[in-house]
């Protein structure tokens, strides 16, 4: 995250990744028209997904299994 | 006609196995031309079934309800002997040495194998216009989309091709065709039903589940199929029940949350009335219809997508070398989970159990959700957009805006048919749950359809 003036007042704002620059980073060897069709739905889902990472504290654990109902879950 | 009525005639010796099974190769013979709801018919071997299945019969030796009933498959179900593509060129030339464990539960049923069911391309989209096996139709309008992933399910059962199709869903695939065919779909708790031997999408979103032409059926299918497999890593020891409704089940005093906020924005009008007429009739028959406010489900989606797109590609990176072989809606979705940097799918998963903890609380306010399982009849096939609500939506992003979140969350969801539209044709709920409450969803379901909410059989 960073800050920004707005309007005369900081704001928290969420940087967003450059897609097609990370595309192009990894090597894909896409053409244009790739490039825009992966990096567009990209940065929309960002748009809702990075500014979900402030709601994460250190403790928060994943739930790479999905162990329903078991377990103390 | 239904399983349970199919297997009340077998046991009356009104038909046999056989006559049903040519009853259904009749019907895949004049209809699947035009709907290629089937990439492989295993006729003769689904014949050589049902002979033993009126052998076995006749000897008194009764497998239970499935015995006899011709079943199709989707075409990532590993079945011994029989070539498994997922729809795709990967697996173009797979031949399986063994069964997936649900196909060993369904022959174990006595369940007659038709054969394997066409579907997108690695069960990787909704459309289920599957670029090397051919479009799958609607058959309620062969110039919409059946949905999918498991769009040749959806047809089969609802043209009567089958009895019952195996599914999987790992972002709305059962749901999905289900509410655009006009069927039921069952996608059951995450580890009720075995994924062994079943081609993955999403190690953790992955779930198999039956369509069916009626809530009962499918939870004759779910008898069959549920139970814990020391094959699957993610299976669960839950004891299974017997989920088949009672024949008079009441659903009086049973909570039902109505989730205004997301699940009924942005939505087709005839959806919208068709949903809130069905909860209307659960009101009527003694459910206490709740208002209830939801954690975000929008975030919720996300968290979704990240995790399906990272673990998609996680399995077919090897893949992707030889990229003529992905059609361009697969290969674009699996560029991308390629770019999703590993602290993204991390923390989708943290978020994934945070947001799993927020509706214990709902479940504390309610037993079940109601909800529309799509936001729109089935669309026209090539449709990339819709407007919804007044704004334009990705046809993609819009049909499975209101199933994904779900599968995050590994709950058991119960998509049946609630409706037709003004242009004829079906509209699909859907009734959410905690964990492990298939049985109640059932009961649930099957009150609605003894009260009358469904559709008439297709007329293909």
């Amino acid at each position: 995250m960073d800050r920004a003036l707005q309007g005369g007042r900081f704001a928290i704002v969420v940087l967003m990744k450059n897609w097609v620059a990370i595309a192009q980073g990894h090597g894909l060897g896409l053409s244009a028209s790739e490039l825009d069709r992966i990096a567009q739905p990209l940065a929309t889902l960002e748009e809702t997904f990075r500014p979900l990472m402030k709601q994460l504290t250190p403790d928060m654990e994943p739930d790479f299994e999905l162990h329903l109902g078991e377990a103390g879950e | 006609m239904t399983i349970r009525e199919a297997a009340a005639g077998l046991r009356a010796r009104r038909f046999s196995a056989v006559e049903l099974a040519n009853t259904a190769m009749a019907r895949i013979g004049r209809h699947d031309a035009s709907l290629r709801a089937f990439i492989t018919v295993t006729g003769d071997q689904a014949l050589e079934q049902a002979r033993q299945a009126d052998r076995e019969l006749a000897a008194g030796q009764d497998r239970g309800p499935l015995h006899g009933i011709p079943v199709g498959l989707k075409d990532l179900f590993g079945t011994k002997g029989v070539r498994t593509t997922a729809g795709s060129k990967v697996y173009e030339n797979f031949v399986p040495e063994r069964n997936a464990t649900v196909v060993e539960k369904l022959l174990d049923a006595g369940a007659v194998v038709m054969g394997k069911l066409n579907m997108h391309e690695l069960a990787y989209g909704i459309t289920s216009a599957n670029p090397h096996f051919g479009v799958v139709r609607n058959p309620w309008n062969a110039q919409h989309s059946p949905g999918g992933s498991s769009g040749g399910s959806g047809a089969a059962v609802a043209t009567q091709m089958v009895f019952m199709a195996m599914g999987s869903d790992t972002g709305g695939s059962i749901r999905i065709p289900a509410s655009f065919c006009g069927t039921v779909g069952l996608k059951p708790t995450y580890g009720r039903v075995s994924r062994f031997g079943v081609l993955p999408l999403g190690f953790s979103l992955d779930h198999a589940g039956p369509l069916t032409r009626s809530v009962r059926d499918a939870a004759l299918t779910l008898n069959a199929i549920a139970g814990h497999d020391p094959r699957d890593p993610g299976s669960s020891r839950r004891p299974v029940v017997d989920f088949v409704p009672d024949e008079e089940c009441s659903i009086r005093g049973l909570r039902i949350g109505f989730p205004e906020s997301f699940f009924f924005e942005h939505l087709h009008e005839d959806v919208e009335s068709a949903v809130r007429g069905a909860l209307a009739r659960a009101g009527s028959l003694g459910a206490v219809i709740k208002p209830v406010r939801l954690p975000d489900m929008a975030a919720l989606n996300a968290i979704a997508r990240i995790v399906l797109l990272s673990e998609a590609s996680a399995v077919f990176e090897c893949h992707l070398e030889n990229r003529a072989q992905f059609g361009p809606d697969v290969l674009a979705l699996l560029d991308q989970g390629r770019l999703v940097p590993a602290t993204d799918y991390v923390n989708a998963q943290r978020l994934r159990r945070k947001m799993r903890r927020e509706f214990d609380q709902v479940w504390k306010e309610v037993d079940c959700l109601i909800a529309p399982a799509t936001p729109s009849p089935a669309p026209r096939i090539g449709d990339t957009t819709i407007r919804l609500g007044g704004r334009d939506e990705d046809v993609r992003l819009a049909t499975t805006r209101l199933v994904r979140g779900v599968n995050a969350l590994g709950f058991p969801a119960l998509s049946l048919p609630c409706g037709l539209s003004d242009s004829g044709l079906p509209v699909g709920l859907q009734i959410i749950g905690p964990a492990f409450e298939e049985a109640l969803l059932l009961r649930i379901g099957a009150a609605l359809e003894d009260g009358g909410v469904g559709i008439p059989p297709c007329p293909m």
